[in-house]
C-alpha cells in the first residue's frame, strides 16, 4: 500500500541527538489491503513482535511516530520495553507481551488490570515512570514463562531476585550499564 | 585463572548478575556459580576452589569443573 508513511512526521525529523546505535528495519507497519473477507487490522511490529494494532490506521501511525521518538531518545533516557500496569491499587510492570490487542492482556483487563497507554517505561535510578503516570516502585513484574517450564504450564511462577534482575535488564533498550544495574538491584531486593 | 577485570557484579541474595563492561553482555549466576565466583574473587583461583570444596556439599564439588568451564566460556573467568 503506497503513501501510508508520507505523513508520519517523526520519519522526516532530524536524526537522533546521540546516534550511538543504528537500528535497521526495527519497526514495520503492516497494512492488509488484500481482498480477504477478514483482514488483519493495521499493525505495528517491532522486530517480529506486534506491538500495536488498531482499526484506525491513523492511530497506528501515531504509535509509529511515538516509537520512533522513544527510540531516538533512548541514549538520553533509560528506557524499558515494559508497560506500566496497575492491579488492586498496586502498580507493576508487564513484559509478557507488548501487543495492545493480545488475548493475555484482554484477559487481564477483564480481571481488573489497568494498562498504561504508553508502550515503554523510563527508569530514573529509583523508580519507573511513563507518560501520564506518576513515578512508582513496581510491586510486581509480569514476564514470559521461564524456559524451564513446560509450554502448557498454568500458574504463577515466583522467581528469585537474581533471575528477576537479569530478566529486567533484558528489557532495557540499548542495554544496561553498570551504574544502572547497581540502581536496579535494590528494587528487586 | 581469575575473574575478568572489566566485570561489574551485583550480588542479589545468593545469586549474581554479572555485566561484562567491555562486551555489554549480561550473565546470570545461580547460587552455586555465584558462590564459586565469590570465592575465587576473594581468595584467588586455587584457594577459592579449595574453600568451596571444604565448606560445601559433595554435589557442588562435582559441579565445580563444569561451573568453571561455563564461566571461562562466558568470559567471566580468564586465563592469566
Amino acid at each position: 500500500m503506497s503513501g501510508v508513511l508520507e505523513d508520519v512526521k517523526a520519519l522526516n525529523d532530524d536524526p537522533s541527538p546521540v546516534a550511538r546505535t543504528r537500528y535497521n528495519e526495527l519497526l514495520t507497519l503492516v497494512v492488509d489491503d488484500s481482498d480477504k473477507r477478514i483482514r488483519q487490522v493495521p499493525t505495528l511490529y517491532m522486530g517480529r513482535s506486534p506491538i500495536f494494532g488498531a482499526r484506525d490506521l491513523t492511530k497506528v501511525k501515531e504509535r509509529l511516530s511515538l516509537m520512533i521518538e522513544v527510540i531516538r531518545l533512548v541514549s538520553l533516557r533509560p528506557t524499558y520495553m515494559l508497560t506500566a500496569c496497575e492491579f488492586n491499587g498496586e502498580k507493576g510492570l508487564c513484559g509478557r507481551d507488548f501487543f495492545n490487542r493480545s488475548a493475555y492482556r484482554s484477559r487481564l483487563r477483564q480481571l481488573g488490570m489497568r494498562f498504561s497507554d504508553h508502550p515503554v517505561t523510563y527508569f530514573n535510578g529509583q523508580e519507573f515512570a511513563c507518560d501520564g503516570w506518576e513515578a512508582f516502585v513496581p510491586k510486581f513484574v509480569i514476564l514470559r514463562k521461564d524456559w524451564d517450564y513446560p509450554e502448557d504450564y498454568s500458574g504463577v511462577i515466583r522467581t528469585t531476585g537474581g533471575v528477576l534482575t537479569f530478566h529486567l535488564c533484558a528489557y532495557r533498550l540499548q542495554g544496561v550499564g553498570a551504574e544502572e544495574l547497581r540502581q536496579l538491584t535494590p528494587l528487586v531486593r | 585463572m581469575q575473574p575478568a577485570s572489566d566485570l561489574h557484579v551485583e550480588w542479589v541474595q545468593d545469586e549474581a548478575v554479572v555485566l561484562n563492561r567491555g562486551s555489554g553482555e549480561l550473565h546470570y549466576l545461580n547460587t552455586s556459580a555465584a558462590l564459586v565466583l565469590a570465592a575465587i574473587s576473594e581468595y584467588g583461583f586455587d584457594e577459592g576452589l579449595a574453600y568451596v570444596k571444604s565448606t560445601q556439599t559433595d554435589s557442588l564439588e562435582d559441579e565445580l569443573p563444569s561451573l568453571v568451564e561455563m564461566m571461562l566460556e562466558k568470559g567471566i573467568l580468564i586465563d592469566e
